[in-house]
């Protein structure tokens, strides 16, 4: 009588299968929140035609997609064990910084396509528009964590003035972003939305803080 | 150098009387806590009002005086309040007033007109995105008193009615118009509360 013979995926295989799995949860994701400006419609919208309409859709959609990214890259900042062994450091880190690039364009074609219709001249000002100025404020913050994390041996910028800098600049995007979409569209004055959003923000945060004082960090701490 | 300070002086008291005599009428500052200057248009079937937050208006006005009586009104566009911030955000555009390039409206008194039963016709100049449109605005005074919180003040009180058509002041390209979705007559209701010292 022969006994069965186990085998197990190498751990190659499984990070594979992983990746796989990580990269297709990210594009549902994406497709899912894409779904918000065609069955959420802002009123902005109702007013809206021709170029300017298709303007304004596409800042949406843009804006979304941003906003996921942004997601992504705090948990890719955040990294993990998980994420770690899944992808490794140094692939995270390529992403990390492949995706600041990739949002600070999202975030500023979002603004193009936004304020186009309306008339450049005509910037959302004042306190009435203070979720449209919150926009503002994120990209500001976006661009200057590209700019100083690209060109910071350039500007001689120390390792640890920069991460000191960097980090915290980091998360207050995070919420900067779920605050400037939740109260900049009223897509997101609507339950599913609004739910969908704030559940991201919290999964997120979640993660942050599981990766740094519940689970085992990382498994090296090359940056 | 005493011929020069006497031809001075001869001057100065000549424009001083002239000014006296010949000079522009009371003098009234608005109170804007109690003045305003709202509109109302049509949104399909409903009535959609608004106003204008931050405006200025200069006068100088005496019934007795109306040659030397005169109204300048000074809206600020920005400030342009329907009580729905996106709504706001979209009259601010260029599908409207495109207050970025044209951040003010203006409207000057060139004459006006006693109608009788306290009705004033205002003649003058509305400046719209720049352009000059010619605007008479019926003025009733609806009484001019001693204000009664504030002593040695008194009170003068206006209201008018206009109807505008905004297409043919450029606000707005008729593109909703034809949608069915905003009218094109605007009521502009002006109620004011003038102060001057007695």
């Amino acid at each position: 009588m022969s006994t069965p013979s186990t085998s197990y995926p190498s751990s190659e295989f499984r990070a594979a299968i992983y990746r796989v799995l990580l990269t297709s949860s990210l594009l549902l994701l994406l497709s899912v929140v894409m779904l918000i400006p065609t069955y959420y419609q802002t009123t902005t919208l109702w007013y809206k035609t021709g170029t300017d309409r298709v303007m304004l859709f596409a800042a949406q959609y843009i804006g979304l997609a941003a906003l996921v990214l942004l997601y992504l890259q705090a948990i890719l900042s955040a990294r993990g064990k998980f994420l770690d062994q899944v992808f490794g450091a140094a692939m995270l880190l390529k992403l990390h910084r492949l995706n600041g690039v990739l949002l600070l364009v999202l975030a500023a074609s979002h603004i193009l396509l936004v304020l186009v219709p309306e008339g450049l001249a005509n910037l959302p000002l004042g306190k009435k528009f203070w979720p449209e100025m919150v926009g503002g404020a994120l990209f500001i913050f976006i661009a200057l964590l590209v700019v100083f994390s690209y060109f910071r041996e350039a500007i001689r910028l120390p390792y640890k003035t920069w991460r000191f800098l960097h980090r915290p600049a980091g998360y207050l995007t995070l919420g900067l972003v779920t605050v400037h979409v939740m109260f900049v569209s009223d897509s997101f004055e609507q339950a599913v939305p609004r739910i969908l959003l704030l559940a991201l923000f919290i999964l997120t945060v979640l993660w942050m803080v599981g990766v740094k004082f519940i689970f085992n960090r990382k498994v090296s701490n090359s940056s | 150098m005493k011929t020069a300070i006497s031809a001075l002086l001869t001057t100065l008291t000549l424009i001083l009387t002239t000014s006296l005599v010949f000079g522009a009428a009371r003098s009234w500052e608005v109170d804007k806590a109690h003045s305003a200057i709202y509109f109302s248009v049509d949104h399909i079937f409903s009535k959609t009002r608004g106003h204008f937050n931050e405006f200025d208006i200069k006068t100088n006005f005496d019934p007795a005086q109306l040659d030397q009586s005169s109204f300048v009104f000074t809206i600020e566009v920005d400030s342009i309040d329907t009580n729905i911030t996106k709504r706001d955000k979209h009259l601010r555009s260029a599908d409207f007033f495109d207050s970025g390039k044209f951040p003010q409206m203006t409207f000057t008194s060139k004459k006006i007109t006693d109608a009788g039963d306290g009705l004033y016709n205002v003649a003058g100049i509305l400046t719209v995105k720049d352009k000059d449109y010619d605007l008479t605005l019926p003025l009733k005074l609806v009484g001019v008193t001693e204000h009664p919180a504030k002593k040695g003040t008194e009170v003068a009180g206006f209201n008018g009615t206009v109807m505008l058509d905004r297409l043919a002041h450029g606000v707005g390209t008729g593109k909703f118009y034809d949608m069915g979705v905003v009218g094109k007559d605007v009521e502009i209701l002006v109620t004011l509360e003038l102060l001057s010292s007695k």
